[in-house]
């Protein structure tokens, strides 16, 4: 289905003007980099009883490596790329590679902290449909997944946080389920 | 005699009778495309199997398709939507654009059969292995995702992601965006199967067309998408072929038509010219009809170009007007019916070829040129008025020029002398060369395949057994050899058919190997008590595991329906006929040094053969070739004695000389720079010795008739020339090598022949 001209227009002019709200926005609030944040992350399994909890902290590397240490369910480095994520067992060091085909979840997670932790607006608009709301203090970026691919799977990420911290973000996939994860600045 | 009325009555009703049955059988003709019409027909098993796999094995029915020009992500999303688009289309089987991964592999039958597939399930069902496995689950875990969930459900021991390893071969394709991509990432891939065979050309043709319409409708504007396979090969090179016969035949019709017309500027005459033609073609082409059931596209093509040899005839006769009408056939009787006795004998042991494309080549030309030569002398001296042709003064000039009967001697000797100095350099084997398809498709087919991992295939090892299961017994033994060799790096990998169907035996023994279950399952409950997997959570596994007897025999048709299907169809084939065997394929991979791998073969008692195709095919056309040369031999040896009987020694050596030279100098040319002669060339060859034996024979013969003899020649060369230049311009290869070579032939014919021509009181009356 084609969109007319005047929707055209219309989303031309709305994205326009977003894009640049959201590089502004992120100029003043994004957090300086090299940050460590620790994290909750709480997401519904049939493998567990109740939820299954992962906690640990999230590093950035810039230009765009993202780890994830994790100190429980099982202690292991996570880094994860544009293409893969590698799981390294704290304990034995076997490394294990997997393509991030295989976790949507995970890519867009990347794509949008990366983009939140670098200030990259132009990267977060590539990859999303951006809505950011500003309250008094608090703040809360929707993005919706532009790759068909990744839409199938995945609804909405929503970044929400006051001033320059992150206090939380969740992920809504497609079949209804919400990975939840709750931010610790931790310097 | 006739009045000028009756004559014009009788010759307009010729005319139209032939053109009417002309039209109508060129109207009802069956057509036949196939790519192997041409192609030598296979003198043993291994080339059976060779021509198969290039013909008729389940690669003939695979369509790859490349998409390019957007970013990879554009291209990932089209790719995907033209696979759902294609699979709609009737006629297509599947179309794939992504490895059969697990997720795939959630839907079919693989969740169910796995355990059966693993040839070493001890290695998992160690307890120590086994707790290490769920300590790697839960990592995944919090890697996340519903398809990691149920896979871990089924599989906690990860056997999956190994035998995935296993199963697609040791060359995967790239991967992005989670479709398939050629290595540089510039275009998406994907492989479309088509159903039925590769043989029912219309409705290959028909699918081809739909994916192209299915694509333009949903593909950006700058993308473009190049199909490539046998199915699309044969779709393009039916239709070109058409399309050349059409736009070729009209344009030598038109130019033989004009150069009669300026020659005799006579209404009667040019449609008197026209009748042989009409009346070769259609007994030519209802010989074919008749006699094969179908016509193939090329072999019409070059029917066509029998207008150019045809025509040579009612040109020579008609030079020889003023006179009656008998006068004119008795003078050229001799050299016209010497000249087509033997291009027909040649044509005829083109018959016997056991190529089907060659041999009905060899039965249109044969049957044509004798109805065309026996028109011209029974038929039209009947309908033509006697008078003066026009004189030409270009003909007195040049009759002024001098002989030269040492040129063509020298000049064939020289060229025999470098082309027996280069001995075997001289021939082409590419078998690309016998197909009608150009060689940059066929180059970027193989290309594409490589990079789907699909094809580009030189060795293959054989298994062959009376039995489905011994088969497999076998493959599999073959397969412990392949281990060992890959230990010492001979080769990097295979596919096998038994990757995804074991032998029953092998089924029996792994299904042993998972048991008992009860220790399997404290094991696994033991190790999840120390994880944070909660009860029950392995349970699909241990459903899977309890109703694995059920499941044996695991068979080719356990796997219908999945996309690996196509990978079992095209290495497990069943037998050809009641008393043939169940043959195996293993495809190596990485293969460096085939003979070692064939000794190990050898030394581990495994019967199975290491096929090297390239060689195989090569020693196909040689000794096809061989044949051809041979038939070819005793036509020559036929034709000198015909020649013999007919001429005195020193005529028939002259006669000869020309044509010959001609021969052997367009042979020298045409391997210097078409890169070696092939059979095409041969068939090229012997026309152009027919043609210029017709000048010799004729200048011979002249008697007091030079001036108008010579005319004709001219004539004759100029629209048998000119015909063929046209059919140099085809856009089809073979078609084209094939006009190029006669048209450089039929020159140095000519003036091979004119340089021996008699001296004027040297020529027979």
């Amino acid at each position: 289905m084609k969109p007319t001209i005047p929707t055209l227009m219309l989303l031309i002019a709305g994205t326009a003007s977003a894009g640049s709200d959201l590089a502004d926005w992120l100029d003043q609030h994004a957090p300086d980099t090299e940050r460590t944040i620790a994290f909750t992350e709480t997401r519904p399994s049939e493998l567990v009883e109740g939820d299954l909890v992962t906690r640990g902290t999230l590093r950035f590397e810039p230009p765009d490596r993202l780890e994830k240490h994790i100190a429980s369910p099982r202690p292991e480095t996570q880094v994860i790329t544009a293409e893969s994520v590698t799981i390294r067992d704290d304990r034995t060091h076997r490394r294990r590679k997997f393509s991030l085909e295989r976790a949507p979840a995970l890519a867009a997670l990347r794509q949008a902290l990366l983009g939140w932790l670098t200030a990259d607006a132009a990267m977060l608009e590539q990859h999303f449909e951006t809505e950011l709301s500003v309250g008094d203090d608090s703040w809360q970026l929707v993005l919706r997944p532009r790759s068909s691919h990744l839409a199938e799977e995945l609804d909405s990420l929503e970044l929400a946080g006051r001033g320059r911290q992150a206090a939380s973000m969740e992920i809504r996939l497609a079949n209804g389920e919400v990975i939840t994860t709750r931010f610790e600045p931790d310097e | 005699m006739k009045s000028a009325a009756g004559r014009w009555a009788l010759l307009l009703g010729l005319a139209a009778l032939l053109g009417l049955g002309l039209a109508g059988l060129l109207a009802t003709l069956q057509l036949d495309d196939r790519l192997d019409a041409f192609l030598p027909p296979p003198g043993d098993e291994r080339q059976a199997l060779v021509a198969d796999q290039i013909t008729r094995g389940p690669g003939a029915t695979s369509v790859i398709a490349a998409i390019s020009g957007a970013q990879p992500q554009r291209l990932a999303d089209i790719s995907r939507a033209f696979a759902h688009a294609a699979t709609d289309i009737p006629g297509v089987r599947q179309a794939d654009n992504a490895p059969p991964d697990l997720a795939a592999a959630i839907q079919g039958p693989l969740l169910d059969l796995y355990p059966l597939l693993v040839d070493d399930p001890e290695r998992y069902t160690a307890s120590g292995a086994v707790r290490a496995a769920l300590r790697e689950r839960v990592s995944e875990l919090s890697v996340g995702g519903r398809e990691v969930e149920t896979l871990i459900r089924h599989d906690p021991l990860g056997v999956l992601p190994d035998l995935a390893g296993n199963l697609s071969g040791a060359l995967t394709p790239h991967t992005r965006h989670g479709v398939w991509f050629d290595p540089a990432g510039n275009r998406a891939l994907l492989m479309i199967d088509l159903a039925g065979g590769g043989f029912d050309i219309d409705a290959q043709t028909t699918r081809v067309d739909a994916l192209r319409d299915a694509f333009a409708q949903l593909a950006d504007e700058d993308m473009e998408l190049v199909l490539s396979g046998p199915p699309v090969f044969s779709a393009d090179s039916a239709r070109a072929a058409r399309n050349d016969a059409r736009r070729l035949s009209l344009l030598a019709a038109g130019w033989v038509l004009v150069l009669l017309a300026l020659a005799w500027r006579r209404a009667d005459r040019v449609i008197a010219g026209a009748l042989p033609l009409m009346a070769g073609l259609l007994a030519g082409l209802a010989a074919v009809s008749a006699g094969f059931g179908a016509v193939h596209g090329l072999a019409l093509a070059f029917g066509f170009t029998l207008l150019g040899v045809a025509v040579d005839y009612p040109i020579h006769l008609l030079a020889h007007h003023p006179g009656t009408a008998q006068a004119a056939r008795r003078r050229v009787i001799r050299p016209l019916g010497l000249g087509a006795v033997s291009t027909v004998i040649a044509y005829a042991a083109i018959w016997l070829s056991t190529s089907p494309g060659l041999s009905q080549l060899g039965a249109l030309s044969a049957v044509g040129l004798l109805a065309a030569a026996g028109i011209t002398l029974f038929v039209l001296p009947h309908l033509v008025t006697p008078g003066a042709a026009p004189v030409w003064r270009f003909t007195d000039h040049l009759e002024r020029l001098p002989r030269a009967a040492w040129l063509p001697l020298i000049a064939g000797l020289a060229a025999a002398a470098i082309l027996l100095a280069m001995g075997s350099r001289i021939w082409s084997d590419d078998l690309t060369r016998l197909s009608p398809i150009a060689a940059e498709k066929l180059a970027r087919d193989g290309e594409l395949r490589q990079a789907l991992g699909a094809g580009g295939v030189r060795h293959l090892i054989v298994v062959a057994d009376p039995s489905r299961e011994q088969v497999l017994r076998t493959t599999e033994a073959a397969t412990t050899v392949l281990a060992e060799a890959r230990e010492d790096d001979l080769l990097s990998g295979w596919r096998t058919v038994t990757d995804l169907v074991p032998s029953r035996a092998e089924q029996q023994r792994r299904l042993a190997a998972w048991r008992p279950l009860d220790r399997l399952a404290d094991r696994l409950e033991s190790a999840r008590g120390e994880t944070i997997f909660r009860a029950g959570a392995f349970q699909p596994f241990l459903e899977t595991l309890a109703n694995l007897e059920a499941q044996i025999p695991i068979t080719a048709e356990s796997w219908s329906g999945s996309p690996l299907s196509r990978q079992i169809n095209a290495l497990l084939l069943p037998p050809a006929a009641d008393d043939k065997p169940w043959r195996s394929l293993v495809v190596p991979a990485g293969l460096e040094n085939s003979d070692a791998l064939a000794e190990r073969l050898a030394a581990g008692s495994v019967d199975a053969e290491l096929i090297d195709l390239k060689a195989v095919s090569v020693a196909m056309v040689s000794s096809y070739r061989r044949d051809v040369l041979a038939s070819l031999a005793m036509a020559l040896g036929l034709i000198i004695a015909l020649l013999a009987w007919y001429s005195r020694g020193s005529a028939l050596v002259t006669a000869l000389v020309p044509s010959l030279a001609a021969v052997t100098v367009t042979a020298l040319i045409m391997a210097w720079t078409a890169g070696g002669l092939s059979i095409v060339h041969l068939m090229a060859m012997i026309l152009v010795a027919g043609i210029g034996l017709d000048y010799s024979l004729f200048l011979h013969h002249a008697g007091h008739q030079r001036r108008a003899t010579l005319q004709s020649l001219i004539i004759c060369a100029a629209s048998t020339g000119g015909v063929f230049a046209i059919l140099g311009g085809s856009s089809i290869v073979m078609l084209a090598q094939l006009g190029n070579t006669l048209a450089l032939g039929i020159a140095l014919a000519l003036v091979f022949a004119l340089c021996s021509r008699p001296a004027a009181h040297h020529s027979i009356p």
